[in-house]
């Protein structure tokens, strides 16, 4: 029932974010059209010398423009670029005193022939909304193409400028790539951070880099022709971003059914419910207000920050389900938790780690889906969503069903080392999401392993957490075995 | 009451994951005013000197400076950004004007340092 409430919810969510799409993109040329004629207005009153009204007028167009230029420059940079160009020219004519009305004139008439490029559709279309076709792939070939050849020019900081730049203009790629091939998208967000490391250490390493990039340019470049998504890319994204909350949010749900309290399952869905909503709205807010390159950096801090936070919380609800594990430990919690109630505190921990498990990657899932409504039939995508979440849906019931069948003692050690492997992993890709964003450095490993599963990079500020997270987990494990065996010792000489 | 202060907690949580992306963004912003300060100290001169050509190539470059990181200026702060790209585009379009008309190039240039300078602190 949950479940449905929750796919529900998440499909409102994502029509309206479709729908929104479709009617900002339906509107650049009929807003220009419209605003232009306060531009002619202007020009008319310039030519008939009546240049404080001229002024007036062209401020009001300025005003317009301010609302509509988002618009214009996803459908095409260069119509932006030329007709900020041409205001800019109308307003030094403004600034200068007294107002030479000729010169005036000329610029009015430059940016109307400007506006009405547009508006016929002279100028080419290279906007950001363009770019999330396979264009946007041809554009970070050429930018590792350029890093490439800066390199080689021995041009550290050129290099890395361009490395930058593929780093900001990933985020309209992603979904490209990670339909197409899951191990493409994850070699290319491992070797973004070792490429920067490479190109920004103290003694950078240009040969490596150079090999890098071709490496780079090689498992990218065959994803130029697709185009087009199908049902199967629509399931996957969900299925793949989907499925670590999924992971925690059963684990508390089962968690809570074996303590007595299924009924406090509201919090974890309430948790999840307000990931998927504040996940959308930020999405949506990204998409029409800051412009997903703006945001690339800050989605990895996102994912960075929110990641660690979660992995600390998981720390703690796996210590805590392990020494649940120990038979003593769990006859005393059942002994007092008979007299009272689950604490308010404890409850609004567990709505916040789901809703941290959610909101972890929900942005970047719902850009995905925004993204991806372009380039794919509206059919599709609704049954892709719709297979991708019954998939989950029927691990969850699975899990669920299966998690309540099993003894106490068995349960409370398995859940307890997943949580413990999901910390393990948030760990790993917190840190990466942090090195992506710029915030952290990496220190390459060339002979530690990749291995996305576990969260695992080559790089020591990755690496070591997660050593540190493994040994103190172990020592906590033999303590607590030492610690339920003593404990149980000492229950049998009593008896 | 337990609704609110789940609320609470969401906010404080939202709040602080954009509170780390502004932090990250600011020494991006830093450093690209700091360049187009520095580029903006060879406009003016080039203006006072009357050398339009200079103008428009340093005008140009500065403005190529300005593109690296005003996606993060719009975010940050969206009215500061307008406030930016007046002066900055009377100045590319004022270098190219014939005579230059140095009373009004010399008036943006010290507005848009005046904004850059606040960028820097």
């Amino acid at each position: 029932m949950r479940i449905k409430r929750i796919a529900r919810l998440f499909l409102t969510v994502l029509l309206l974010t479709v729908s929104l799409t479709g009617l900002a993109s339906a509107t650049p040329s009929g807003d220009l059209q419209e605003a232009d004629q306060i531009v002619a207005q202007a020009l008319t009153q310039a030519k008939q010398g009546d240049l404080s009204a001229a002024k007036a007028t062209y401020d009001s167009f300025h005003e317009r423009w301010r609302i509509i230029e988002e618009g214009i420059k996803a459908e095409s940079i260069t119509a932006y670029r030329t007709i900020e160009e041409e205001m800019a020219t109308v307003a030094f004519a403004l600034l200068q005193n007294p107002v030479d009305g000729s010169q005036l004139s000329s610029g009015l008439q430059r940016l109307q022939t400007a506006n009405q490029t547009f508006i016929t559709g002279g100028f080419p279309a290279d906007g950001g909304q363009k770019q999330q076709s396979s264009g946007n792939i041809s554009g970070l070939l050429t930018l590792l193409e350029q890093a490439k050849a800066q390199a080689e020019a021995h041009d550290v900081a050129g290099a890395a400028a361009s490395i930058e730049q593929f780093r900001h203009s990933w985020l309209d790629v992603e979904g490209i790539v990670l339909t197409a091939s899951g191990q493409v998208y994850g070699d290319a967000e491992r070797d973004m951070v070792t490429l920067s490391a490479y190109l920004t250490s103290k003694q950078p390493d240009l040969t490596k880099a150079i090999t890098l990039i071709d490496q780079m340019h090689n498992y990218l470049a065959p994803l130029v022709s697709k185009t087009s998504y199908n049902v199967f890319d629509a399931a996957t994204i969900v299925l793949r971003e989907g499925l670590e909350a999924l992971l925690v949010t059963v684990a508390l749900l089962a968690f809570l059914k074996k303590a007595g309290h299924p009924e406090k399952g509201r919090w974890i869905w309430g948790g999840v419910g307000a990931g998927l909503l504040v996940s959308a709205v930020l999405a949506v807010a990204v998409k029409f207000l800051i412009g997903t390159g703006a945001f690339g950096s800050n989605n990895f801090l996102i994912m960075g920050f929110s990641g660690l936070f979660a992995a600390s919380m998981l720390i703690w609800v796996s210590y805590w389900l392990h020494s649940k594990s120990s038979l003593v430990e769990w006859q005393r919690y059942i002994r007092e938790q008979s007299t009272s109630a689950l604490a308010t505190g404890r409850l609004l921990s567990l709505a916040t780690l789901s809703f941290l498990a959610v909101f972890r990657e929900g942005t970047e899932t719902v850009l995905f889906y925004v993204g991806m409504a372009s380039s794919i039939a509206m059919k599709d995508l609704l049954l892709g969503l719709a297979l991708g979440l019954g998939i989950l849906a029927v691990i969850a019931v699975v899990i669920l069903k299966w998690g309540i069948k099993v003894p106490m003692r068995p349960f409370f050690l398995v859940s307890s080392l997943l949580v413990f492997y999901l910390a393990f992993k948030f760990t790993g890709m917190g840190v990466h999401g942090l090195q992506l964003a710029g915030l952290l450095r990496a220190t390459v490993v060339p002979y530690l392993p990749t291995v996305d599963f576990l969260g695992l990079y080559p790089n020591w500020e990755g690496t070591i957490p997660q050593l540190l997270l493994l040994m103190g987990g172990l020592a906590t494990f033999v303590w607590q075995h030492r610690r339920d065996r003593i404990a149980k010792a000492a229950l049998v000489a009593t008896q | 009451m337990k609704i609110r202060s789940l609320m609470l907690a969401l906010v404080a949580v939202l709040a602080l994951a954009l509170t780390a992306c502004s932090a990250a963004s600011g020494t991006e912003i830093k450093s690209g005013a700091q360049k187009m300060q520095a580029i903006l100290t060879d406009v003016k001169s080039a203006v006072d000197a009357k050398d339009a050509a200079k103008a428009t190539t340093e005008a140009e470059e500065m403005h190529e400076a300005w593109e690296k990181f005003e996606d993060a200026v719009k975010a940050k702060d969206k009215d500061l950004y307008e406030k930016i790209e007046e002066p900055l585009g009377a100045i590319r379009a004022g270098v190219k004007v014939s005579p230059l008309d140095q009373k009004v190039l010399t008036e943006q240039i010290a507005k848009l340092d005046g904004l850059l300078a606040g960028l820097v602190k």
